[in-house]
């Protein structure tokens, strides 16, 4: 499952930005994706309709809390425990 | 440009802080929050509070046949204009109603009348809408209206420009002056935004405050949409000269500029140039400046960018200038805001008074102008300016001065 989170946010991620998902890590930095807080926002609400989970960030604290992918997948298993 | 100088001879409002202007002046120098539970049927909605009309009269007066075809966009834009051209003294009986117009500025349109329809159509399964969505619904109605209800026959459209529509409105109305087209205009701004379908939006956009409207406080979280109009008479200084007006201030300068950036993401250059071009259409320098009602909408982004743009054009004079953002207090009305922040700049000039920004609890080192915390101050001011910089990269400045 855990894997299988961090495969599909990666997907999530390429898909709003056209990045090869070979090239993403856990460590990359979601700036260097060209990802701004609008997009992030995008991919946040995506990811909250495929695990139907509710993430509590306006724009801009997401913007400053999630700073790499590994952000993400961290934030989004959390969430998911939490909702099992 | 002309020297057709304009001024100001009346200003109309309803908004969170009351049914007219000396309300919302007054609530505004109280330091007063508009901000209170929503009370439209919130299905879905998370967002539970809005600054909302508690005001409205219980009888507006306008005539039933007009009534039917209005969304309450253009009932509340009415309402302010009637209540700014009884101010103003000025009457389609003594004045030429051909050479008196009107431009009211909307971020959306009629959104109630919209939503009706859907509902109507996919909710409740009718086969057709009211009869009157289509003139409810468009963006020119407000303006419409208030021609209709006052009797004006000189230039009649609406402007739209987001969060500056109030202020491109002013803008638009003193060229018509200016150019010779009209001796008055009523100009201002008008929004629904406490409707279920654009609160549902703007939550997607997540910029929406959880509790409370904080600009320039540290610990702000975004922005509280209100619902609210302001209409002011905007007027050639010899017409209201030859009718022996009282003059509330004069239109001092107007500045427009836009990013050509991001379609949200503000830049500082756009809103530095257009507070430039502002002082420059005035003639103003920038240590005249007194107050400037900040667009100030409590987002990380913009306040940040805000102060660095004020800080670029007024450079050692930042510091000497009081700076408040009356949205705290009233909302943000979209493109009703900068229509009622003039009621701020009108009252600062006329009165020695700089309304407040209230909810402001902890210093922000990227907001460190004199954003006069919590509490009204005293302050002779000779100049005012209003900022509006909007999505889309649209920025509209309007200065006014004493008389």
């Amino acid at each position: 499952m855990a894997d299988d989170i961090e495969a599909s946010t990666i997907a999530l991620i390429t898909a709003q930005t056209e990045i090869d998902p070979a090239t993403i890590n856990d460590q990359t930095e979601l700036a260097d994706l060209q990802i701004d807080s609008l997009v992030l926002t995008e991919i946040v609400m995506e990811i909250e309709d495929k695990y139907d989970i509710e993430i509590d960030l306006n724009a801009a604290e997401a913007w400053d809390s999630l700073k790499t992918v590994g952000d993400m997948t961290a934030m989004v298993k959390k969430l998911i425990a939490a909702r099992a | 440009m002309s020297d057709r100088r304009v001024v100001i001879t009346g200003i109309g409002g309803i908004c969170a802080l009351g049914g007219n202007a000396a309300d919302i002046w007054a609530g505004m120098k109280q330091g007063q929050d508009g901000c209170r539970p929503l009370t439209i049927v919130k299905r879905d909605l998370k967002t539970d509070i809005g600054f909302s009309i508690t005001d409205y009269p219980e009888d507006d007066g306008i005539e039933k046949r007009q009534g039917m075809a209005m969304s309450w966009i253009s009932r509340i834009a009415v309402i302010a204009a009637r209540e700014a051209m009884a101010q103003s003294g000025l009457s389609i009986e003594t004045a030429d109603p051909s050479r008196i117009g009107s431009i009211v500025g909307v971020g959306t349109f009629g959104t109630d009348a919209l939503e009706d329809a859907y509902t109507d159509i996919f909710i409740e399964g009718k086969k057709r809408t009211q009869l009157f969505t289509v003139p409810k619904v468009m963006p020119s109605g407000p303006a419409g209206h208030v021609s209709i209800t006052l009797g004006l026959k000189g230039p009649v459209y609406g402007v739209s420009s987001a969060c500056a529509s109030g202020n491109h409105a002013f803008a638009s109305a003193v060229d018509q002056i200016r150019l010779g087209r009209a001796d008055a205009m009523l100009a201002g701004g008008a929004e629904l935004a406490l409707i279920y379908g654009p609160l549902k939006a703007w939550e997607s956009l997540r910029v929406l405050a959880r509790n409370t409207c904080r600009p320039f406080s540290a610990d702000r979280d975004g922005l509280v949409l209100g619902d609210g109009a302001a209409i002011a008479v905007l007027e050639s200084y010899d017409h209201a000269k030859a009718r022996g007006a009282e003059i509330l201030a004069e239109v001092a300068g107007i500045g427009m500029s836009a990013d050509a950036s991001d379609i949200v993401n503000p830049t500082v250059e756009g809103p530095a140039a257009a507070m430039r071009a502002c002082l420059a259409d005035g003639g103003l320098s920038a240590d005249e400046v007194g107050y400037i009602n900040a667009h100030g909408t409590a987002t990380q982004a913009n306040d940040q960018i805000e102060t660095r743009a004020i800080r670029d054009v007024f450079g050692a004079d930042a510091d000497a200038v009081s700076v408040s953002s009356t949205k705290s207090m009233h909302g943000h009305c979209l493109g009703a805001s900068s229509a009622i922040e003039l009621i701020a700049c009108v009252g600062a000039v006329r009165e020695g008074i700089i309304a407040p920004t209230i909810n402001y609890t902890t210093p922000d080192p990227l907001c460190d102008l004199d954003i006069t915390p919590n509490e009204a101050r005293d302050r002779k001011v000779d100049v005012a300016i209003s900022n509006a910089f909007a999505f889309g990269g649209t920025n509209a400045v309007v200065a006014v001065k004493r008389v």
